[in-house]
Parts: structure tokens; C-alpha cells; sequence
């Protein structure tokens, strides 16, 4: 009887105290997935085309004075392109957002044009998924190769040139 | 120009609808200072680097710069009295409702600007997206 009160007195104690917010919540393992829009759909070959946003660094030459001099300079400008992609539901994975692996088929009864849907190179981590509503699929697929932000010089190295212009 | 307007819309009935601006990304609540106003949050970002990288070309070791995508943290501060807190039907969530649904390990959606509502159709309703100043510059990638 004696043991019963002093635990509800316990569990009654520590209802009372305030909630401590967490010290190192945990971060999620990999890189978080993306948003993309579907655009066709091609029910026979099994694939789906969406738009993918991708940040690209673009140099661009910056005439800037150096020591009293006018100099080009390269700098790099950061820009969107929107990429046209297709992904293959009979070759690559589709999620749902518990991680259960959805089927071509049920993914083409589920899918429509102008969905939104997620984009991911990996199954994405559940900390992600917290803030995404139930049905959204995640189309899982190879990294793409990156986009070429550098201009090439004959090694293939991207140059950092700073060139001085002639006298007038 | 009627006739122009006519035909353009026409077209674009049939296209699904395609976002404008760029898109939300994902941060987690690592820390709420509320005396100071603040948050933090942190990020998962994959970045360009410049790695130096043997090959053989002819016969000879030579060595070239490719470019790799590499995933880092970053920690962000986010000021709750001056920034801009939505939900995800793009309302605006004044501070005390804010500081009520925050925790710290919560995830949350963060913006440059509004983020186009085709986006957000696939977000919570509850999810708080803040709406940082623009991205800022990229850095030059290290050659």
C-alpha cells in the first residue's frame, strides 16, 4: 500500500515537472529530399516526367580595379534551371512516406499529372518525413551528374583567370 | 493582342502548372533561445567541391580537378521577433504561437520567400516554414 502511494506520489512529481527540451537533437542521416512536380506520366513504358530545380554557379567575368588597374575578373553567380527529367518506375524505387516500397503499378494508379512529389537519390530519413503529408510518394533514383559550373581550359581544370586589359 | 492573350491561354490549359521560385528546404530546431529570440536551426546541405584527383592520361599520371558533392551541416540563427514564421497555407504564425509549437528536434521548412503553394501541397498543415533573408551568395568553390 505503502509502495503504491509513493509511486503515484513519483509519477505524480513528474508530471508536474516542466518538459526539458532536448540537448543535441538527433539530425537526420543523408541529404534531404527534394520537391518536384509531375508533368506527363506514360503508362505503357512506366515512366513519369517531372521538373527538377537545380542550383547551378555560373561564372561570369567582373571588370574590378586592382591596384589602381582594371582587371576582369571571374566570379560566380549562383542560378536555377529547371530540368526536364524522366524516371523510370519499372527500373527505379518509389517510396511512400513510411518508407514502404510502393509497386509501378500501384505508383501509376497513385500518381497524376501535376502531383507533387518528392525526389531523393536514397530512401530519405523519417526525420524528413515528419513534415510531409501521408500519400506523398518519393521517387528514388542514381544521382544525376552534376550540372558543369565551371568554363574548361584544355586540361579540363577550372581556371581562376584574372587577366589585366591592355593600355589604352 | 486579345487574340494573343486567347491562344497563350489555351495552351496552357492543358500544362500542369509549374512552381515559381525555388523550393523549401528542410532544417531541424537545434536549439530555442527565448530570451534572446532566436533559433537555431541546422541543415544538411550537399555543396560543389573541387577535389584534385590522379588519372592516368597517355600513359602519364596527371593530376585534375573534379568537381564533388559533399553533404556538411550548417547552423543558422533565426531572429523570431524580425523574421517572417508561415504555416503551410502561407499564413503568417505570430511569435507566441510560434514559440508554443516550437521544440527543439522538431523539423521545419526554411524559405528565401514564400515557397510556391504546389510545394507546399505536400506539407503538413502544422509545419512552420521560416522565411530567412535570400540565400546568400554561394562561395566560390576552392580550386
Amino acid at each position: 500500500m505503502a509502495s503504491q502511494a509513493v509511486t503515484l506520489f513519483a509519477l505524480f512529481s513528474l508530471s508536474l515537472a516542466p518538459e526539458r527540451p532536448l540537448r543535441n537533437p538527433p539530425l537526420p542521416n543523408g541529404p534531404q529530399p527534394e520537391f518536384s512536380t509531375v508533368q506527363a506520366i506514360d503508362a505503357v513504358q512506366k515512366r513519369v516526367e517531372y521538373l527538377q530545380t537545380q542550383v547551378v554557379i555560373v561564372p561570369i567575368a567582373v571588370a574590378a580595379f586592382v591596384e589602381g588597374k582594371q582587371v576582369i575578373k571571374t566570379a560566380y553567380r549562383q542560378e536555377y534551371r529547371t530540368i526536364r527529367r524522366a524516371f523510370s518506375l519499372a527500373k527505379e524505387s518509389v517510396y511512400d512516406t513510411e518508407g514502404k516500397k510502393v509497386s509501378a503499378q500501384d505508383a501509376l494508379k497513385r500518381l497524376k499529372v501535376g502531383d507533387t512529389v518528392l525526389l531523393a537519390t536514397q530512401p530519405v530519413d523519417p526525420l524528413y518525413l515528419r513534415v510531409i503529408r501521408p500519400g506523398t510518394l518519393i521517387l528514388v533514383s542514381a544521382p544525376f551528374p552534376m550540372p558543369v559550373p565551371f568554363p574548361k581550359d584544355k586540361r579540363g581544370d577550372p581556371p581562376l583567370k584574372i587577366e589585366t586589359l591592355p593600355k589604352r | 493582342m486579345t487574340s494573343q492573350i486567347a491562344i497563350l491561354v489555351v495552351l496552357s490549359l492543358g500544362q500542369p502548372a509549374i512552381p515559381t521560385g525555388p523550393q523549401p528546404k528542410f532544417a531541424i530546431v537545434r536549439d530555442i533561445d527565448k530570451t534572446m529570440g532566436e533559433v537555431t536551426l541546422s541543415q544538411i546541405q550537399t555543396i560543389s567541391e573541387v577535389v584534385p584527383e590522379k588519372a592516368i592520361v597517355n600513359g602519364q599520371e596527371v593530376t585534375r580537378n573534379v568537381i564533388r558533392q559533399v553533404m556538411r551541416t550548417v547552423e543558422t540563427q533565426f531572429s523570431i521577433d524580425k523574421g517572417t514564421v508561415l504555416d503551410a497555407t502561407g499564413k503568417k504564425v505570430p511569435a507566441a504561437e510560434i514559440w508554443k509549437r516550437l521544440k527543439a528536434g522538431a523539423t521545419v521548412l526554411v524559405a528565401g520567400q514564400q515557397p510556391d503553394p504546389l510545394f507546399l501541397r505536400v506539407v503538413r498543415p502544422d509545419t512552420l516554414i521560416f522565411i530567412t533573408s535570400p540565400m546568400p551568395k554561394l562561395p566560390p568553390p576552392k580550386v
